[in-house]
């Protein structure tokens, strides 16, 4: 039998002992993966968005509790739904985020479960507004814990875009030709208000042909003025790097996506145009199967306990928080940034919980074909 | 014993290979012939060839995926071009003990992310980036000329991307040309277009073919440089699949089924570049 000798130790490795070695290693492997396992110790996942635990937060919570909170980011709703539907029925996080217009679908595919509502204090501390909501509940159980508000803007650039638009129609102006952004999926919706339909698919509940019909008049809107957008975007930082470069001068997004350009004094301002626009509710919801469920009611405990946690998600996530005392500490320029006046509430529709599953089915196909049309 | 350690030690690589690319190949074909993935709780799997189907029948993901051919051999050609002088310089000119060194220059911003490189090339191109900013400093331009997110853009992105599975095994074709055929070949009269032609060009067309079917792939299947630089025209095929994946309305065998055609179309070009360019090894040893 061969040996190999290792420059320096005397001792002699044989092959049989190089072979033992490793199916040893191997053998001993899983063990050493166990120690980064989802229910390993005091920790927590939680699958947020960018933003969506503030960090002196979690920091307090992390030092007073002794769990380590693992975040897992999320940047749209769709592929995290994905993720979680692949991982059921032993998931890898905790705390999920998700939609108020996708609680029922999240539900039904068996990722979240209904809350144990007593267990969290501080219940008061939210708008009854959400608290009361249809979508929240599933058989009248809280489904999640409301954090932040989002609704769909019209950013412009102030310098370039003139008079002020109030309309969505304004991204279809050809004096703006090449010089615009959107996210296809939303701004789809948006282009269906624009057109005079229900961009939250609340009417076409029972309707699903009217629903092929206005969504099909938008998606043929879109393929033909394709070339007045430039890119069509999928992440927030990207649209940020298109309105500083004034590669754009018009836009469909979030709110909280240009908050931080406002606050850095760049001309850039939103509205809700006069059609309205879709906004939806972001919420933390525990995980079915949660390999940590009473961490994640810890967590949440604490969340809804810390002082100013509504303006300090507001601050770190760049939306409107769902909490009463919303706006209390932020300064006039911050308001500016972040908050959307009482006219522009007023324009705001949520979207249809009832009718996601349609909504999902005709919009992400028309998504596919303005993509590629 | 040592028919069986060799098994052994056979069996990590064989085992690599099959969990890391056949099963997730085999995985994806199965969930290409589903009607719905990720289904929903309860749902019974039903299995067909719909997927496929809706690809004939869709003018629209035809044109996506022609685009995608076409534009990966466009980049192909030109990597091609732009590289063998490259490639000539580095191996036949310069002297052996610095070849090694100017690959590693060139190969060294290969080992930053895809992502960061896309960005550096958005900075570069930018309305405010160095470009434009060197235009207007010489006088060139008075106002910033637009060379994102557009077919220009995207060709420059994914031409820098490829350079290296082109750069490399046209290194390695050309760093094996006997020395002394070119001088014999210029003995007997023979120009440098001619040695080009006749000698070289022939005797690397191993490495050319290889550099070819893998900057073909590898143009094919990109997704982060297209993303990041392309603009709403300039959709390719493996950003239409990726959209798929990110659907929430059970789009998955749709994306399985175009990736695997994507797959078997861009495998079959590859042959047939190598089928064209057979290595000449008689010639070279």
């Amino acid at each position: 039998m061969s040996d190999i000798r290792i420059a320096g130790d005397r001792s002699t490795v044989t092959r049989r002992a190089l072979l033992r070695a490793g199916a040893a290693a191997g053998l001993a492997a899983p063990a050493v993966l166990r120690a980064s396992r989802a229910d390993a110790g005091a920790v927590l996942n939680v699958t947020a968005y960018d933003g969506f635990i503030p960090p002196a937060f979690r920091q307090q919570f992390e030092q007073q509790t002794g769990i380590e909170v693992r975040v897992r980011l999320a940047s749209s709703q769709a592929p995290e739904l994905n993720l979680l539907v692949a991982e059921r029925p032993s998931p890898l996080t905790d705390i999920c985020t998700v939609t108020g217009n996708r609680i029922h679908q999240f539900f039904d595919a068996e990722v979240i479960e209904p809350l144990d509502a007593e267990r969290l204090r501080n219940w008061s501390r939210i708008d009854p507004l959400y608290i009361n909501a249809d979508w929240l509940a599933v058989d009248r159980a809280i489904m999640a814990v409301p954090l932040l508000l989002g609704a769909e803007v019209l950013v412009y650039n102030t310098q370039q875009v003139t008079p002020p638009p109030d309309s969505w129609g304004a991204m279809f102006n050809p004096r703006y030709k090449g010089r615009t952004a959107y996210v296809i999926e939303d701004f789809l919706q948006c282009t269906m208000l624009y057109q005079g339909a229900d961009g939250t698919f609340a009417a076409y509940v029972d309707h699903p042909a009217a629903a092929q019909r206005a969504v099909n008049a938008a998606r043929d809107r879109l393929i033909r003025e394709k070339p007045q957008v430039l890119k069509f975007y999928d992440d927030g930082a990207v649209l940020q790097q298109l309105l500083v470069n004034d590669d754009v001068v018009l836009a469909q997004t979030y709110a909280g996506t240009v908050s931080r350009l406002i606050l850095a004094g760049k001309p850039i301002r939103f509205v809700i145009p006069r059609e309205g626009s879709i906004s939806f509710v972001y919420n933390f919801a525990v995980v079915k199967n949660a390999p940590n469920r009473d961490n994640a009611y810890r967590f949440l405990d604490a969340l809804l306990a810390y002082p100013g946690i509504g303006d300090a998600l507001t601050r770190s996530a760049g939306y409107a928080s769902t909490f009463t005392d919303a706006g209390a500490s932020l300064t006039a320029l911050e308001r500016q940034a972040f908050l959307l006046t009482p006219d522009q509430l007023k324009r705001i529709r949520f979207a249809s919980y009832r009718a996601q599953k349609l909504n999902s089915s005709l919009i992400d196909r028309a998504v596919e074909e303005v993509n590629a049309g | 014993m040592a028919g069986a350690g060799r098994i052994l030690l056979l069996a990590g690589p064989v085992l690599w290979v099959a969990g890391a690319n056949v099963a997730p190949l085999v995985e994806m074909a199965r969930i290409s012939l589903l009607d719905l993935y990720p289904a929903a709780p309860g749902h019974a799997a039903r299995y067909g060839l719909e997927s496929y189907a809706a690809f004939l029948d869709s003018a629209i993901y035809r044109a996506s995926f022609l685009h995608s051919l076409v534009l990966s051999a466009v980049i192909t050609v030109l990597a091609l071009l732009m590289t063998y002088p490259l490639a000539y310089l580095i191996a036949i000119r310069s002297p052996a003990r610095h070849g090694a060194r100017y690959l590693l220059l060139l190969i060294a911003p290969f080992w930053t992310s895809e992502i960061v490189r896309a960005f550096a090339i958005m900075l570069l191109l930018s309305n405010h980036g160095a470009l434009n900013g060197a235009l207007r400093w010489l006088g060139i331009t008075e106002a910033p000329l637009p060379l994102l997110y557009d077919q220009f853009s995207v060709g420059f992105g994914m031409l820098y991307a490829v350079l290296l599975a082109m750069l490399l095994p046209l290194y390695a074709a050309l760093v094996r040309l006997p020395g002394e055929l070119l001088d014999a070949a210029a003995n007997v009269g023979a120009g440098p277009w001619s040695r080009l032609v006749r000698v070289t060009l022939p005797l690397t067309r191993d490495g050319i073919a290889a550099g070819c079917a893998l900057v073909f792939l590898t143009s094919l299947g990109a997704f982060a440089m297209p993303a990041l630089l392309g603009g709403a025209g300039t959709t390719l095929f493996s950003m239409t699949i990726g959209s798929l994946f990110a659907s929430s309305a059970g789009r998955w065998p749709l994306g399985a089924a175009f990736g695997l055609i994507l797959l078997v179309s861009g495998l079959a070009v590859a042959a047939a570049i190598t089928r064209l360019a057979p290595p000449h090894r008689a010639m070279m040893t």
